[in-house]
């Protein structure tokens, strides 16, 4: 009778065992998956960070190469420029440049 | 068998004791009291604390052309323990750079660590010593401040220096508005120098700098440029000036100053090239200031244009002859007359019909011998003398603008003045500035009134008469009305005489004259046709007012 009941006992304690096991075991898998995620995200943030700073610096690239064509442009546009040119194609400034006044065009009409 | 003495086994022991303890106490004290310090130590290994400059703002034109903007050009630096072969990479660098290779690779030998080969390169020369992918070069972008129109504009403009300071001209009077408030970037890189998106990242953005937008017109400022280059060259003057003012609201059109410099390549500049003689070059009038003198004289019905005096060729004043221009006599001369012929003993007739207080109270009242005001950086005040310290002849040498100087920008926004009915404005080049905030726009600002409209038009009609009929007819224009005077005025000496034979020849003028829409100045110092050196202001004159007649479209107000 005591036999019997020291034997229950003992396979009482090995399943509570084995569920503490469990648990553990579960627990550590757990909070294995959990860094998992947070080291996948943490990598996933990073590696956007980089992409972010090669867009950036892409943008700052092309923002400065808008402003180089943009100067080029403003030298292109530059009056003294356009006059040189012209000099250099053998044109010459006008003296006179005769106007006709509004008024009398409206006269005509 | 040999034992250990039990006295030895304690002092090891005690030796170990004692330097766990230091090693411990050490480690209490780096995780307590060092902990900030160790802490530092390592966080600056992989911190980078950077400043984000703030980028300067831009300026243009009041049509919206591009005057001057910052772009980031590279520089090219080497490390030349990192170059294997010094001799030949100075020799392409050389070819490159357009440059001798000699001071090239005597820098590579010099045993630095690092330098500068070339700063600002222009991008096709990056780009193409880029690909040699010679090992030991390397690039920096760096800001640098460009215009576009190179010298164009210089004297109004400015410049920006090496360190980034803006210098003389709009540049220098706006500088602390243009070149903004850097910003701050803190964070933790990775060994490649990456910055990392997780960790510390403390950002302070930079306020980048205002744009600026000018009442210059690129037009008028490249067709004021163009003749007063021309007319430096015919005259091989020593220095000149013209100016072109609104004279509705005192703003600045065009300033040109001779000689002149490119705003990119300062350090190739003559230092005198750098003052803006516009506004930093008092000089004495002479007869362009006889308006004034007049003006003031009708606004008080001293006289009226149609009173006359003989006119002998002089006048004594104070004890001294003072004489026309080469002595010349012309018998009775109304007062329309003296500015047709611009005569010296009649300027100095008004002069002391009007007295000396009045005439010295209208060169105060028409800005003379104080800044203007300006927006510009340098201007100086010009120099009228204290009525208490002047000499019995200065009321007659005044009156025809000899012992008082001015800045040519005072005398034109005195001609402005004449032309818009009376009103003296403070002159400006500003007209809008946009900041984070919004747009500001520069009001004009009225200084005073130094004229009634009647006065003012009293004198446009001699003006006008003087360019049609008297001494300025050289700058009469085909189809339009002008208005000016003619100056030529006598230099003076560090000794108080005035220089032999050398002059100041200038032209102040506005059309149309009925209905004023522009006045221009041009003033050539020490021009080599001396007293004909008015001629070539007035051609000066000419063309800058017939191109800009073309460019505003401004209808003729007669017949050609």
């Amino acid at each position: 009778m005591r036999t019997r009941r020291v034997a229950r006992r003992a396979i009482a304690a090995s399943s509570w065992d084995l569920r503490i096991f469990g648990l553990a075991i579960a627990a550590i898998v757990l909070c294995f998956g959990l860094a998992l995620v947070y080291v996948s995200q943490t990598t996933a943030l990073s590696v956007a960070g980089y992409d972010v700073q090669k867009l950036a610096a892409q943008r700052d690239e092309l923002r400065r190469q808008n402003s180089l064509l943009e100067v080029q442009s403003a030298r292109l546009d530059s009056p003294a420029r356009i006059a040189a040119d012209a000099r250099r194609l053998g044109m010459v400034q006008a003296r006179y440049v005769p106007v006709i006044p509004a008024r009398s065009l409206a006269a005509k009409r | 068998m040999q034992t250990v003495r039990p006295r030895r086994l304690r002092l090891l022991f005690a030796l170990f004791a004692v330097a766990s303890l230091v090693l411990a106490g050490r480690l209490a004290y780096w995780q307590t009291f060092g902990r900030d310090e160790l802490l530092a130590r390592a966080t600056d290994q992989i911190r980078s604390d950077l400043v984000v400059a703030a980028h300067r703002g831009v300026i243009r034109d009041r049509n919206g052309a591009i005057l001057a903007t910052t772009v980031e050009l590279r520089s090219l630096y080497a490390l030349p323990l990192r170059i294997p072969d010094h001799a030949r990479v100075a020799h392409d660098l050389g070819i490159l750079l357009g440059r001798d290779p000699t001071p090239i690779r005597a820098a590579l030998d010099s045993g630095a660590e690092w330098l500068y080969v070339q700063r600002w390169l222009p991008e096709e020369t990056a780009t193409a010593i880029a690909a040699l992918n010679i090992p030991g070069l390397g690039f920096l972008y760096e800001p640098k401040r460009l215009y576009p129109n190179d010298a164009i504009g210089a004297a109004v403009l400015g410049f920006v220096n090496d360190n980034g300071d803006g210098v003389n001209g709009v540049e220098g009077y706006y500088d602390a508005s243009l070149r903004g408030t850097d910003g701050r970037l803190v964070v933790e890189r990775d060994p490649s120098d990456r910055d990392l998106a997780v960790g510390l990242r403390r950002v302070v953005a930079p306020r980048d700098g205002a744009d600026l937008t000018l009442t210059i017109d690129l037009v008028a400022q490249t067709a004021a440029d163009r003749e007063l280059a021309t007319a430096m060259q015919k005259e091989r003057a020593a220095s000149g000036s013209i100016l072109v003012i609104d004279p509705t609201d005192g703003s600045i059109r065009a300033l040109a100053s001779a000689p002149t410099y490119d705003p990119s390549a300062v350090r190739l500049a003559d230092p005198e090239a750098l003052r803006d003689r516009a506004i930093a070059w008092p000089y004495e009038p002479g007869s362009t200031m006889k308006a004034v003198t007049i003006a003031a004289a009708l606004n008080e019905h001293v006289v009226k244009p149609s009173d006359a005096y003989n006119d002998v060729g002089y006048t004594i004043v104070g004890g001294r002859r003072l004489n026309n221009a080469l002595g010349k006599a012309y018998g009775p001369t109304t007062v329309s007359q003296i500015l047709e012929r611009s005569l010296n003993a009649g300027a100095a007739w008004v002069g002391q019909k009007l007295g000396a207080q009045r005439l010295a109270d209208y060169f105060e009242r028409f800005g003379f011998g104080t800044p203007t005001g300006v927006d510009l950086a340098g201007e100086v005040s010009g120099t009228v003398r204290p009525l208490a310290e002047w000499y019995p002849v200065d009321v007659g040498t005044a009156s025809f603008g000899q012992g008082v100087s001015v800045s040519p920008l005072q005398l034109a926004m005195a001609y402005a003045a004449l032309a818009n009915g009376g009103t003296l404005y403070r002159p400006y080049v500003v007209a809008s500035r946009r900041d984070a905030d919004g747009e500001h726009r520069t009001a004009p600002v009225t200084v005073s009134h130094v004229v009634t409209p009647e006065t003012a038009a009293a004198i446009r009609g001699m003006l006008l008469s003087t360019v049609d009929i008297g001494i300025a007819h050289n700058a009469a224009i085909s189809g339009f009305s002008v208005a000016g005077k003619t100056g030529t005025a006598q230099i003076a000496s560090p000794d108080g005489n005035y220089v032999d034979d050398q002059y100041v020849s200038s032209f102040a003028g506005f059309f149309p004259a009925d209905d004023p829409k522009y006045v221009v100045l041009v003033v050539l110092e020490k021009p080599d046709s001396r007293l004909l050196g008015t001629l070539t202001a007035t051609d000066a004159f000419k063309g800058v007012a017939q191109d800009i007649l073309r460019y505003a479209r401004i209808q003729p107000d007669r017949r050609p």
